[in-house]
């Protein structure tokens, strides 16, 4: 596989080191996403098969019964205990991620600035943008997850979504794949409005095997609206995780200033004193991020925020570290 | 409730304005924030929008609330009745700087200087930038020439009151309120606070006189409270030479000498009048030459009397003839006498080598036998009783020709007998009426030959006077006798020098025809027949005129032949031509008259500027210093004098009852309040209405201030403070 920094644009002309900045890469050099449940893979590879059978790692022994194949006996338990036991063994499969990522109005917002937070230190972003944009910052994010997996030999597609799928970049584990992923976040418009349920229902009807679903989103939906669509994914058997993208001035809401607030996904505009509403507001993201992260774990998948201020690495790290001890945990013991 | 600076106030209450041109400035200016997460801080404004509103709301109320009492509390609201009235203040302050405002305390310090400390404390109460206006006015008489109308520019009130120094003249509380009225404001609801600054004394208010009507609703006066000891002191009231005209008569080197008398009068006032005291006294003689110090004397007061007299004689050597004056000065200070200025007190004469006398006569004088004797030759022998050719006269008599009495033969004459006035034409009447006025005497009898005295009144007429001659003599009954008996009058008026004498030279003389003469006023009648009947009449101003009512001829009186003619003849010339001489002495504060050809009074100590007569008029209103000052005519000649004495009635320092005082100024100024319980206090409680307006202040501010908190806390409680995270 090519690295990132080998070839910086594509055949549209996209920087596609604008989304990776070296740190990034230096912290997730050695990372790898396991799907922490069991994966029905096209492909051999490093995650396990939900199929128990005959392979090459151990998985347990088992009483023998009437019908077993007799190859699988492990003689030397019988020579031990004079009992028939199997052994059993896990199969490893491929992981197919699909990464959606979230093109509504509201993940335009951003209050950093874009040459501080690009890989390049340029000062705009494909779309003219000075700041660097909840959606910059999802866009960095799936290029990163996109070179982790891409690296570990498995496949991943992007999709972007708003009230409806407005893009897809089909699974593949070809090198190429994570700039096609790029070019397609980069140039893609971001605006109207969110609906995840009828998202995840178009999603899920293209996809014929179980995958892990990465969800990038600032989650500014309903919960039932989540609940419901994370309850589809959950019955298809799918893996996900979200990463809830907020801007740090969105968490904050440190603004001075009276001032005219207008809605990016077409509220009606308001003339506050932020100053006087700082605590309805923050109150009021809160609960709802309460329970935007209540609901995600309630379906036992995880949850995690990321700043857009902050450097993607080290949360990315964490994360995938927190992962994998979770999946050795539940594998060894 | 007013303010006493509503400009300020009105400025301050436009600032509310402020906070509320701020938010709508700063809506205007704020370019909208996009924001993605619009729904939370919906949900949040939905929640708190009622709140959040009310605390707006509340916060711009407590925001205007405080820059409005901060506004109120500058502008020095006055709770109650303040003497500012609505809106910008108006003050006049009326200030006694008569000659009584002399009087030093005990400390030393001027009733003045406390006058002017008290004014320039109600000055302070007083804000130009608010639209306050002071006025002053100086009470000496005549009244005036302080700062009216009332300005804003209340520095240059201060320097005008800075720069009033005492007058020697009485106070003028009448023409002091006739020129308040002319600064009356227009609008009836406007007010002008008047401030009378006295003390108060028996001298201030000894002429005054409620004459017009008192001041209306419209001017709110305070007065100073009386003085409640009133001050010790003497004051020289009365200089009079016995002699309006001195004659030396004969001359000792380079000037002339002679004697003479001078009656002085000295008055004390004050608790000092309850002792015994010698009073030393100095008699001067004062001109442009110099000072010539003529004699000393001290006057003596016995327990409990108020006035004394004494009469100095003098000798004067080596003077020049002209104009001068004789003063008397009190020559020591004294703990017990207050008033400085009225320690001197002059009297204007002319000292001259002899007087020329002419008598209208168609031939010359005495050149005939006695028994030929007509009217004029009896009158120029009684005038040169020693013989015509003797040395040293201290009259010169002249026949003066009717035919050649011009302006030109007339000026070089003091007085002008007219024995005869059938023999005047009318040119010679115009001719001796303009003589009279500019200074020389006229002595006219009826004419003896003459049944009809048409003449006489037609020269009366010629002359101004306001006595009407009858046409015909009238012949008395039985000879007329002068009557001597009211000695008191004699002795003051033209005959004052030999009134003791009248009582026995007048009795030989009998009188048995005279002109009847009305229209006469009774001060101007010297002499009179027992039976009433005027003989001799005087009029001692411009046009100087003696007239005696009977010829000089055996038919009508004995008078020619009688002892009593030389004195009488003697003294109606030497004082009759005194006085009219032109020169005199006024009253600081009078008005004064002056000769046509005067342009101006010069002091003779030239600590002042001279004071330039009107041209339009030769009245000056009144001289507030008194000095010996020079009549300055046209060529710059100095010939005359004028002495302008302090008024020595305005110098009584007795103090008057509170009542007493209370009831005249009512009667002069109307509805009035005293400033003060003592004049001590005068000057605090004057600003007794700022004072109030202060503390009202102080209020204010703490409410304000008490507010600036409540806002602190309002804006903290409603986040606006707050810079901690997210809860």
């Amino acid at each position: 596989m090519a690295e990132p920094g080998a070839t910086r644009t594509g055949g549209s002309g996209v920087d596609h080191t604008l989304y990776l900045h070296p740190q990034t890469l230096a912290r997730l050099g050695s990372m790898e996403l396991r799907a922490q449940q069991i994966i029905e893979g096209v492909m051999a590879g490093a995650h396990r098969s939900p199929r128990t059978g005959f392979s090459v790692e151990f998985a347990q022994h088992r009483p023998y019964a009437a019908g077993d194949d007799l190859r699988h006996l492990d003689w030397k338990v019988y020579a031990r205990t004079d009992k028939l036991h199997l052994k059993q063994y896990q199969q490893e499969t491929n992981l197919d991620l699909v990464i959606l990522v979230d093109a509504s109005g509201s993940m335009r917002y951003g209050s950093r600035d874009f040459s501080d937070a690009s890989g390049t230190g340029a000062k705009r972003g494909p779309r003219g943008e000075e700041v660097w944009t909840k959606f910059d910052h999802a866009t960095a994010l799936a290029a990163a997850l996109s070179y982790i997996t891409l690296r570990q030999g498995d496949r991943v597609g992007v999709v972007v979504f708003a009230d409806e799928i407005k893009a897809i970049v089909a699974r593949s584990g070809q090198q190429r794949q994570w700039r096609l992923i790029i070019e397609a976040l980069s140039t893609h418009p971001v605006e109207a409005q969110t609906d995840i349920p009828r998202v995840v229902d178009q999603i899920l009807a293209k996809l014929n095997n179980r995958c892990m679903l990465a969800i990038v989103s600032d989650f500014f939906c309903e919960p039932s609206d989540l609940r419901r669509a994370l309850a589809r994914v959950r019955h298809q058997g799918h893996d996900a995780i979200c990463f809830q993208t907020l801007d740090r001035a969105e968490v904050e809401f440190d603004f001075r200033e009276a001032a005219p607030f207008e809605g990016l996904e077409g509220e009606a505009r308001l003339r506050i004193d932020p100053r006087a509403l700082r605590r309805g507001y923050l109150e009021a993201i809160e609960r709802h991020n309460r329970e935007i992260r209540r609901t995600v774990r309630g379906f036992g998948f995880d949850l995690e925020r990321v700043d857009t201020h902050g450097w993607l690495g080290p949360p990315l790290a964490a994360y995938l570290a927190r992962r994998n001890a979770q999946i050795k945990r539940s594998k060894y013991g | 409730m007013t303010f006493l600076h509503p400009m300020l106030a009105a400025t301050g209450l436009a600032c509310v304005a402020i906070p509320i041109l701020i938010h709508l400035f700063m809506r205007r200016r704020r370019r909208p924030v996009m924001w993605g997460a619009m729904r939370f801080l919906l949900e949040a404004y939905k929640r708190q929008r009622r709140r959040l509103m009310l605390e707006q709301i509340v916060l711009l109320l407590v925001r205007c609330a405080m820059i409005a009492l901060i506004a109120i509390a500058l502008g020095r609201l006055v709770a109650g009745e303040s003497e500012a009235g609505a809106g910008a203040r108006t003050l006049v302050i009326v200030i006694d700087d008569s000659i009584a405002s002399q009087a030093l305390d005990a400390q030393g310090r001027s009733a003045l200087d406390r006058h002017k400390d008290q004014a320039r404390t109600l000055l302070d109460g007083l804000d130009s930038l608010a639209g306050d206006r002071a006025g002053l006015i100086r009470l000496s008489a005549p009244a005036g020439e302080g700062v009216l109308p009332p300005t804003a520019d209340i520095g240059r009130v201060r320097r005008a009151l800075d720069g009033i120094n005492a007058a020697d003249s009485a106070a003028d509380l009448g023409g002091a309120i006739a020129l308040l009225r002319t600064s009356a404001p227009e609008e009836e609801d406007e007010v002008v606070e008047v401030v009378l600054l006295s003390d108060w004394l028996e001298g201030t208010l000894a002429d005054a006189a409620g004459g017009s009507a008192p001041l209306d609703a419209r001017f709110h006066v305070k007065a100073s409270t009386p003085h409640e000891r009133g001050y010790s002191n003497t004051s020289v009231v009365e200089v009079r030479p016995r002699r309006s005209m001195l004659i030396a008569g004969s001359t000792t080197g380079a000037g002339l000498s002679g004697s003479g008398q001078v009656a002085v009068r000295l008055r004390r006032s004050g608790n000092d009048s309850l002792t015994e005291r010698d009073i030393p006294l100095e008699i001067a003689l004062e001109r442009p030459q110099g000072r010539t110090r003529l004699a000393s004397t001290r006057v003596r007061f016995e327990r409990g009397q108020r006035e004394a007299s004494v009469i100095v004689p003098f000798a004067l050597r080596d003077a020049l003839p002209g104009s001068a004056a004789i003063s008397a000065r009190i020559s020591e200070p004294s703990d017990t006498n207050a008033i400085a200025g009225d320690d001197v007190r002059r009297r204007v004469l002319e000292i001259r080598r002899a007087l020329r006398v002419g008598i209208v006569s168609d031939r010359s004088l005495a050149s005939v036998d006695l028994a030929r004797f007509a009217p004029g030759d009896w009158i120029a022998l009684a005038l040169e009783p020693t013989g015509r050719q003797r040395a040293g006269k201290q009259i010169e008599v002249e026949a003066l020709l009717p035919s050649s009495m011009d302006r030109a033969r007339l000026a070089r004459l003091d007085a002008v007998v007219v024995p005869d006035p059938e023999r005047l034409s009318e040119q010679g009447m115009r001719h001796l009426a303009e003589f009279a006025l500019a200074g020389g005497l006229i002595l006219v009898t009826p004419s003896a030959r003459a049944q009809s005295q048409q003449s006489l009144a037609a020269l009366l007429d010629a002359l101004q006077v306001d006595w009407t001659a009858g046409p015909d003599p009238r012949d008395l009954d039985t000879s007329g006798i002068i009557d001597t008996r009211d000695a008191t009058r004699l002795s003051e008026g033209l005959l004052g020098v030999i009134a003791q004498e009248l009582e026995r030279l007048a009795p030989p003389v009998r009188v048995d025809r005279v002109v009847p003469i009305e229209g006469a006023d009774d001060r101007d009648i010297v002499l009179r027949l027992e039976d009433g009947t005027p003989l001799l009449l005087a009029r001692l101003e411009r046009p100087t005129v003696v007239l005696l009512a009977t010829a000089l001829d055996p038919a009508w009186t004995t008078l020619a032949a009688k002892p009593l003619m030389v004195p009488l003849m003697q003294e109606i010339i030497r004082q009759g031509a005194g006085q009219g001489s032109g020169t005199g002495s006024v009253s600081a504060g009078q008005p004064i008259d002056l000769p046509p050809q005067a342009r101006a009074l010069a002091p003779m100590d030239e600590t002042s500027e001279p004071i330039a007569v009107p041209p339009a008029s030769q009245r000056l209103r009144g001289v507030r210093r008194s000095a010996l000052y020079a009549i300055v005519e046209e060529d710059d000649r100095r010939d005359h004098l004028l002495a302008i004495n302090p008024d020595a009635n305005a110098a009584a320092t007795d103090p008057m009852a509170p009542t007493d005082v209370a009831e005249r100024l009512a009667r002069i100024v109307g509805e009035f309040t005293w400033l003060a319980d003592g004049p001590d206090d005068a000057a605090a409680q004057g600003t007794i209405g700022a004072q109030a307006g202060m503390s009202l202040s102080l209020t204010l501010l703490v409410s304000a201030l008490a507010l600036a908190l409540v806002e602190t806390a309002l804006a903290r409680a409603a986040s606006h403070a707050e810079t901690g995270g997210a809860p």
